[in-house]
This record gives C-alpha cells, structure tokens and sequence, in this order.
C-alpha cells in the first residue's frame, strides 16, 4: 500500500516555511508572511486527516517508502498533530500580527517564527511515520533543534535562558534515548543477524520474544529517561516550565499540545516492543513510578504559581504524567483512556495557551496576581478562559474528567486500588489549586472596571503599573482615585485596568484581530465543551483503532 | 601492531584526552582537547573500515572528522574569540573532578555485560567500557562546569562516546540512521555556537550560572 502523495503533502509546512523566510527578506507586508506561512501547515494538516482517513479504513501496518509506515498509533498522533497545528496557524495569525502591530515583533521575527514552526510541524509528521526506531530518534532530535529557536525569538534575557535550558537538557536527554537505541540495536544484531531492517519497529515488534531481555531492560530504561526528559516527565521536566512560558503564545500551543506527545510516542513504540521481551511488568512499573511522580510533583508548583504560562506549563507535565500512568495501569480501559488523553489534553491545552495570549494582551502582564476581574473588562475571553479551565483540570461536563475517570476505572478493573487512591487524591489536589488561580482572574473584585465591556471586541485595556509606554493606545485617567490610592500602598499592586475607548483606525486595526482571535477561539473552546457530552462516532473509532495497537 | 591493539591504544589514548579535559582550565586547551579527541575517534572508525571492509564506516569517520573535529573547533574558537574570559572557574578541585573521573571510569568498565560485545572481531578489552566512560564523563563536565563552552564540549563528548560505544558494539548503524545522527550533530553544534554566542552578547560572560531568574 503506498501513499507517496499524501506523505510528499505533508512537506507543505516545509514549503511554506522556506516561502515565508524569502518573502520575509523582501516584503514589508506582515499579514501577506502570516497567511503564506499559515497556509502550509493547514494544507499540511488537510492531508494528514486524508492519510489518517486511509490508515484507519483500511486497518493494520502499512509500509511506505523504505523508511516510513504507519498503523493506528501513527494516526492518533498525526490526528493530533493536525488538529493542533491548525488551531495554531489560524490563531498565530492575529496573534502575530498584534504583537507586529504593537512593536513586540519585526517582520525577520515574523518571518523565523513561520520558518522554524513550519519544520517543527514537517519533522513531528515524520516522527510518528518512521518505521526504523533510529531515523525516528533522528527526527525527534531534530524537532528540538528546530523548536529551540522558536523559544529564543523574542531576543529577551529570559527566553535566551529558557532557551539554553531547553537546548541543554533535550540534547542530553536525547544522547540517552539515543545510547537505549544503540543498546537496542546490539541486541538485535546480535540475536537476529544485521540487516538495513534492524532497527525497523515492525520487525522488531514480531522477534521482539527473541530478543536479549537485559539488553531490552537496559535500553528500556534509558528510552525513557532520554524521551521521557523531551516529554516532560518529573523530574526531568525542568526546562518546561521556562521554554514553554518563554516561547511566543501560539508556539507553546504547539509545544504543549503536539510536541510532547510526539516524544511520548518514543517511549509508546519501545514500551511495545519491551513488553513482549521483558514482560509487562517492569516497563509497567517504571511507568506508573514516573506518572505518579510527575502529578504529584508539580502541586506546589502549581499551588505557588506567580505567572499564567508556566502555570500552564506545569500543567502539562501533570498531564503527561496522567498518560504515563494510564499506560502503565493498561488494560483494554487504560490503554484507551490513555489515547483519549492525549487527544483531549492536545486539544484543551492549546486551547487554553491561545485564550492566554488573549488574557495577556487585554491585561498586557502574564503575573497572576495582577489580573482580576476578567468577567466585566472583557466578558468573552473571561468566559473562554473559564471553559477551557474547566477542560484543563477535568471538571466533569469536559472530556479531560472522562479520560481521568476512565484511567480511575481502569485501576479498579486492575485492582490498583492504593495507586487510584493516591491519584484522585493528587487530582482533588490539583483541581484545587488551578482553579483557585484561575477564578480571582476571572471574578476577583480588586480592579477598578471602568467604562463598556468588550462585547463588540473593539475596546483594549491597558495596565497603568504594568506597561505604560504601549505606543498606539492612548491612556484615559482613572477616575477613581480613591482606590487608586488604597491599592498602590500594595508591594506588587494588582492592575488598574482601565478601557480606552477606540480613538484612531489603529485602534480599529486591533479591533479586527481581536475580533479574529476570539472568532478562532470560540469554536475550540465550544468544541472543548461538546467533547465532554458527545464524542462522535468516527473520533471514538480513532481513539479505539489507536488503543487496540496499545492494547 | 594489530588493529586490535591499535584500536585499544587509541580508545586508551581517547580516555586520556577526556581525562586532560577534565582537569583543564583553559578553554582554548579545552576546545584543542576535543579537537583531538574527535581526530583519535575518527582514527579508530578509520582501523575498523580498513578491517572490516565497510566502506561507510569510512564516510562515519570522515564526518566525524569535518562536523565534530574541524567545525567544532572553528564555531566554539568564534564564541571564544567574542568572549573575554579564558579560564573556566571550576566548582569542584582538580583533586576531587580527577576522582569523579576514575570513579566514573570504574563505573564505565564494571557495567559492560557481555551481551553488549555483539561483534566479536574486536574483542577489545578497553574500548566498550571507555564508550560508557566517555558519556558519564560528558555529563559530569556539563554539570560541574560554569562556562558555556566548556557544557558544549561535554555535551559533544557525550555525543563521541555514543560514537565509539556505536563502533565497539555493531561497527556503527546503518547508514541512512548514522547520516542523520551527523546531520542533527551539525546543526546542534551550530545552534549551541550561536547561543553561547548570544549568552556573551547580552550577558558579557560565558557563565551559565547567571542564568537563574526564571523559577518556581
């Protein structure tokens, strides 16, 4: 079965990139380098859905090119990879441009973003259709090297050490993934013969029962130590928090929600095969151990949180975890749980990331404690934020509570009671603790609102404390000095935000990418809440195909 | 001499290397150290294709050579000249780092397992166990080092003892992998120049220790 032409389709995203870093050298035009460089991951993304569509009816493995197969487990991911990437394309675009607009962002900047998202997006694609383990370590090295800029864009010392970090301790982690393949790969050799198949998944999935089972423990271990440092997983997990806050909004949208999946599917395609040499058991263990650490770990994190992107971010890592241990627990019930995971987590994370991007430019400060009162200064993304909160700790209308509540299920069918006790625990724990950060956002009372709401989106709020040289927006006296006073005895004051009223076309230029951002975001956040009720029949097929390959 | 022995000699002489880079504090030896180190490592894939007669471990070692050998030393030798620091400002004593050394070393020789001697050609004594050496000790320099160049050079010294830990046990991996593996050590040297580079730029100093505000 070949599918050349959809797997040369996926390249577009590549092709957009070099377009956009051209067109950036010459044109001055930065809506033209957004659609052009938005336009080929959506292309990309398009095709990817058409090579899922042909996976998924025709069932089983199928081998490409020399190089490339795919089977359900591929589809899960290139689904999530899609989905992903296209809710990013669309909300980069008014996002990219308002920051442009705004003076945050030069065309060149505008121009790498689209260059290096655009790879980012073509090698995760060809991370999850590699058949040999060796060229898949090889793309997802190179989904850090091409995703390290991204972090590093905006030039500010805090995102050169974010940066460093990232660059750091990924390589580092990779080097291991990459000695667990190498060990791996003597193995084989020596048991099976050598050949340019060796290192090929499917091959090695069928001897996997031949294989030396220390040598399989050994490079075991190191996979997950090395993928599992790229996938988050406490407590390797410390450049997250920094590369994901770091990094432009939308980018961390797709590094939360695409990127470390695709890492996690390194370990899933070595746990296959590890399970079958060494018995499911210890592969198991290890799992569950690393799961149960990393939801457990980023509770203080969380609870003490000062900045809304790394609180995101730390979430992450707690949802990471989550799969991990719905891997680890598996069974028919954790293995599809585990899936599902992934797919609502993918979805509700970077949603969420985007709705940020909105909360931080209404409020212009990504620090907690400044923002409050969302609900009267801007009613829409106060409510988009809450929904996709919601999703994020897994309250129960939303599908992230089914996937936890199935992993719970689960641990009850296994008998893991001790393990199910001590992650509803965790969850109460954490459910807790994000909202209590979230809700003094959404309703707390300490700012003064002034003026409208922004239901017509054409109103901007500028922070007096935070950021008083924003250049385009004219800045209105607040009336209520009073308060103005009281508040600013506080050490670190919480926002005075106050609405200006729309004065110049500028300020009507915002209006429209506003309007765009919150019309890109409304259907995400809608889907994020039907998803909870109704999951559709073709997307619980997809989620199934991709558990029973686990299973 | 055999091939074997000279395969031994040069892993020996390569654990010496790692050893004097350890214990060194001028960077500008530091990037020499590596220089020679990735020229011994290129010299061993050199003795195996000539034994063996696999024609691409020869294009291995002639990557080896151009990417972690030449191009190493030309993009950290353009970080050093921007930088004004010479001498790396060690946390740990020479005493104590040569002591992590053959402590490491030890670790090195005592966890090779048999299994993992898949070729049986090379039976070399010394040459798996200094692999493992070589990554433990690549992650020792990044950890106990303040400089930025000198974590990139462990950093490419992991990355030389996954070579020669590649080489002892299955002569390399198949080609399309071992391109691939080149071409992401490339970019990654060229990335890891770039930001060091722009650490100094904005920081006026190679110390990554200062790198410390985002937390929590």
């Amino acid at each position: 079965m070949a599918f050349p032409l959809s797997l040369l389709m996926l390249l577009a995203g590549a092709i957009s990139a070099f377009l956009t870093l051209i067109i950036s050298r010459f044109s001055r035009n930065a809506t033209f380098i957004c659609f052009i460089g938005a336009a080929g991951p959506i292309i990309a993304a398009q095709s990817a859905v058409t090579l899922i569509a042909q996976i998924l009816t025709q069932g089983g493995q199928f081998t490409f090119a020399p190089f490339f197969f795919a089977d359900a487990l591929s589809a899960l991911l290139l689904g999530i990879i899609a989905m992903v990437s296209v809710l990013v394309m669309l909300y980069s675009i008014p996002y990219v441009l308002r920051e442009f607009h705004q003076g945050h962002l030069s065309i060149s900047q505008i121009g790498l973003l689209y260059f290096w998202s655009g790879l980012l997006l073509t090698t995760m694609y060809f991370t999850v259709l590699c058949s040999s383990l060796g060229v898949m370590w090889v793309f997802i090295e190179a989904t850090t090297l091409v995703s390290v800029p991204l972090v590093g864009l905006t030039g500010s010392k805090a995102s050169l050490e974010a940066t460093w970090k990232y660059l750091m301790l990924a390589t580092v982690g990779i080097s291991f993934a990459l000695l667990g393949t190498l060990i791996l790969y003597a193995s084989a050799v020596s048991q099976l013969g050598e050949g340019s198949n060796t290192l090929d998944w499917i091959f090695l999935l069928k001897h996997a029962s031949d294989l030396n089972p220390g040598l399989v423990k050994l490079a075991f271990i190191f996979i997950l130590v090395g993928y599992g440092t790229k996938a988050g997983l406490a407590p390797l997990h410390t450049w997250l928090p920094d590369a994901h806050s770091q990094a432009p909004t939308p980018i961390s949208a797709l590094l939360s929600g695409a990127l470390l999946n695709c890492a996690f599917y390194g370990i899933l395609r070595l746990f296959l095969i590890a399970r079958i040499t060494i018995g499911v058991e210890y592969p198991s263990i290890l799992l569950i151990v690393f799961g149960l650490f990393s939801i457990g770990f980023v509770i203080p994190f969380i609870i003490r949180q000062y900045d809304l992107k790394r609180l995101l971010a730390y979430s992450s890592v707690e949802h990471m975890g989550i799969i991990a241990l719905a891997i680890g627990i598996g069974g028919k019930l954790g293995m599809y749980a585990a899936a599902l995971h992934m797919v609502t987590h993918a979805l509700a994370k970077s949603t969420m990331f985007c709705v940020t991007g909105e909360v931080v430019d209404r409020t212009r400060t990504r620090k907690i404690a400044r923002i409050a009162g969302l609900s009267q200064a801007a009613p829409i993304v106060s409510t988009l934020l809450f929904i996709s909160a919601l999703a994020i700790v897994g309250a129960p209308p939303m599908n992230v509570f089914i996937s936890e509540w199935l992993t719970v299920m689960a641990m009850i069918v296994q008998q893991q009671y001790v393990i199910a006790g001590i992650f509803l625990m965790l969850l109460a724990i954490l459910f807790g603790a994000m909202l209590a950060r979230i809700t003094p956002m959404v309703w707390g009372n300490q700012p003064p609102m002034l003026g409208p709401s922004d239901l017509s989106g054409i109103y901007s709020i500028v922070t007096i404390t935070a950021d008083p040289t924003t250049p385009m927006l004219q800045m209105q006296d607040i009336p209520n000095t009073n308060n103005m006073n009281t508040l600013s005895t506080h050490i670190d004051p919480p926002i005075h935000a106050a609405i200006i009223a729309p004065t110049s076309e500028k300020t009507h230029h915002f209006a429209i990418l506003n309007g765009m951002a919150i019309g890109i975001l409304i259907p995400a956040c809608t889907a994020l809440l039907l998803l909870g009720l109704w999951i559709p029949q073709w997307l619980s097929f997809w989620i199934q195909s991709a558990s029973e390959v686990l299973k | 001499m055999q091939p074997v022995q000279m395969v031994d000699i040069s892993a020996i002489l390569l654990l010496l290397s790692t050893c004097f880079l350890v214990v060194n504090r001028q960077l500008a030896r530091g990037i020499v150290l590596l220089g020679l180190q990735s020229m011994l490592l290129s010299f061993i894939a050199v003795i195996v294709a000539a034994t063996t007669g696999i024609q691409e471990i020869y294009i291995a070692a002639l990557l080896t050579v151009i990417i972690k050998g030449v191009g190493a030393t030309i993009v950290l030798g353009w970080v050093l000249r921007s930088a004004h620091t010479r001498i790396e400002t060690n946390i740990l004593s020479r005493g104590l780092s040569l002591a992590a050394v053959v402590a490491l070393t030890f670790v090195g020789y005592s966890s090779v397992s048999p299994d993992l001697q898949v070729k049986t050609l090379f039976h070399t004594p010394n040459s798996l166990p200094i692999a493992i050496s070589m990554v433990l000790i690549g992650v020792f320099i990044m950890i106990t080092r303040k400089k930025a160049l000198m974590t990139v050079i462990g950093l490419i010294t992991i990355e030389n003892g996954l070579f020669l830990f590649a080489l002892s046990t299955t002569y390399g991996v198949p080609q399309f992998v071992e391109l691939g593996i080149f071409l992401d050590v490339a970019i990654s040297i060229l990335m890891l120049g770039f930001f060091a580079f722009r650490i100094n730029q904005m920081f006026d100093t190679l110390n990554v220790d200062i790198l410390d505000e985002l937390r929590g």
